[in-house]
């Protein structure tokens, strides 16, 4: 009950995360004349010169792999940030917990908050390439709103768990990149799912990745994704919040001890 | 009705590094002059008693000086009270909107503007942006700080930093303020205006609590006094007698 307390207590303090959270990515390009922007510009470095390459070794055309890639990496940024933002969420907020009394998933939101617009300035570089290959997502694409709820749903215990274990267990936090970076690899971003099978094929049947990149990568090329996908998110979401709640509320007030 | 109350509080810091339980292990040595007692716990691992059996009331009107040692306890009580710190036992009953000043370079981001930083560390403190926009006025003229207020904080003397954090965090409309050695970090003419400000916020039935080792500060802004000795209350009274209290006992 406690645990919960704090989820809807840190949305009332809405004024301050989103303010954090919009300063954050405006503090990153700092002194830049483009500012933010950057974030566009580097997924448009990924959609021309990866998606060319790529396409000729995928042996698929550009008109098919750029959108496919492109929408595949908005969704996989969106992710990687919620896992390696999510555990660095107390570390990181840790002369804030000692000096402030405000709910701690303030935090939780204000990293939240951070990558949908960092999502957002991604999303531009997709309606280019929209425009541009001449892609049209609609009617499907109305279900990336309940796919991004869906992710950021997940965000919140996401962060709530792996920031817990990672301010007690700062090992976890060094484990958690290196894990990610390998996730890219073995998950369909730049590869499609189809093309592996047989026992290879357990990289996308038993990858909870897969499962929130499709959620969100099929309604981005129009596709609706399948009931399998949005069974195996849910699943993980209830799943996630049930085993996060307990282990939040037993452990919340020794946070401000570990930081 | 503001109140604060601790009973029998006592509270336990966990040391969590290995490294460290092993280097304060062997630093062990009773009847240390400053910080807190070293013990093992019963599982074994090393903490630092901050607080033993500490009770205390305060009462709207109530302005207490925290006076001891360095690492005697006096930030972590404050930080019990301002709810950063669950006790490890005891019991610690604060009502009231709290308003911390305990470190006077949190939240303040030095190279945004001092306005900028206004509003961040007045959201931080549970303001909303309309309630900043309407104290904005009266803070900067507090603050003193007049066209400084539009350049990087950067640009500040510590001094001013402690103006503006000072201004910020008296304009919360709080029911307990809770300071840590922050007033003495200004000049005279702030010092006085510092007071006065804090005269107010007494004498409007809320709660002071001031952490200081100027007895100069402590005199002149508190009505009561407690002394902490390794986490433990050793006096309490007036300001005058736990200050005596305190200088025969550092004799």
């Amino acid at each position: 009950m406690e645990a919960l307390r704090d989820v809807s207590a840190g949305l009332r303090w809405y004024e301050l995360w989103l303010t954090l959270g919009w300063r954050d990515v405006l503090l990153r390009h700092r002194r830049s004349k483009l500012g933010p922007l950057w974030i566009s510009i580097s997924m448009g470095f990924v959609a021309g010169c990866m998606g060319t390459l790529y396409s000729a070794i995928m042996q698929r055309s550009p008109h098919d792999y750029i959108p496919y890639l492109v929408a595949g990496f908005t969704v996989w940024n969106l992710l990687s940030a919620i896992v390696n933002d999510g555990k660095e969420v107390f570390v990181a907020n840790a002369a804030a917990i000692r000096e402030i009394p405000v709910p701690n998933t303030v935090y939780v939101y204000r990293f939240l908050w951070r990558n949908t617009l960092i999502l957002g300035y991604n999303i531009l570089v997709y309606l280019i390439v929209l425009v541009i290959f001449q892609v049209s997502p609609f009617p499907a694409l109305a279900l990336a709103i309940p796919a991004l709820i869906l992710i950021l749903l997940n965000g919140v215990w996401v962060g709530l768990l792996l920031g817990l274990i990672n301010v007690r267990f700062r090992d976890f936090g060094h484990m958690i990149p290196s894990a990610m970076r390998l996730a890219f690899f073995v998950t369909p971003i730049i590869w499609y799912a189809s093309s592996v099978s047989g026992l290879r094929a357990a990289f996308v049947h038993f990858n909870p990745l897969y499962y929130f990149i499709e959620i969100f990568r099929a309604p981005l090329l129009g596709e609706a994704p399948s009931a399998l996908v949005w069974g195996v998110t849910l699943g993980i979401t209830i799943l996630g919040w049930g085993v996060t709640l307990p282990i939040y509320a037993h452990w919340r007030r020794q946070i401000a001890y570990w930081v | 009705m503001p109140l604060i109350r601790l009973e029998n509080v006592t509270l336990d810091f966990p040391l969590v590094s290995t490294k460290s339980r092993k280097a304060a292990l062997q630093s062990q040595s009773p009847g240390t002059a400053v910080g807190g007692q070293l013990a093992a716990a019963q599982s074994g691992q090393l903490r630092v008693r901050a607080l033993e059996g500490l009770s205390l009331s305060l009462n709207p009107g109530d302005r207490l000086a925290l006076i001891g040692h360095n690492g005697a306890g006096k930030s972590t009580l404050l930080r019990v009270m301002a709810g950063l710190y669950a006790p490890t036992q005891g019991q610690a009953v604060v009502v009231g909107r709290v308003a911390p000043l305990l470190n006077l370079s949190f939240g303040l981001d030095m190279e945004a503007t001092g306005l900028d930083n206004i509003f961040v560390r007045g959201l931080f403190l549970g303001m909303s942006r309309a309630e900043i926009k309407e104290k904005l006025n009266s803070i900067a003229e507090f603050s003193e700080l007049g066209e400084f207020l539009d350049l990087p904080m950067r640009t500040y003397s510590s001094g001013m930093r402690a103006r503006l954090a000072f201004a910020i965090s008296t304009h919360v409309d709080a029911d307990i303020l809770l300071l840590d050695e922050v007033v003495a970090t200004g000049d005279a003419a702030f010092f006085r205006k510092a007071s006065q400000q804090l005269e107010n916020v007494a004498s409007q039935a809320k709660i002071l609590v001031l952490a200081s080792h100027s007895n100069k500060v402590l005199r002149g802004l508190c009505n009561k006094a407690v002394l902490l000795e390794h986490g433990r209350l050793k006096a309490i009274g007036a300001v005058d007698e736990v200050l005596e209290a305190y200088k025969s006992a550092s004799v």
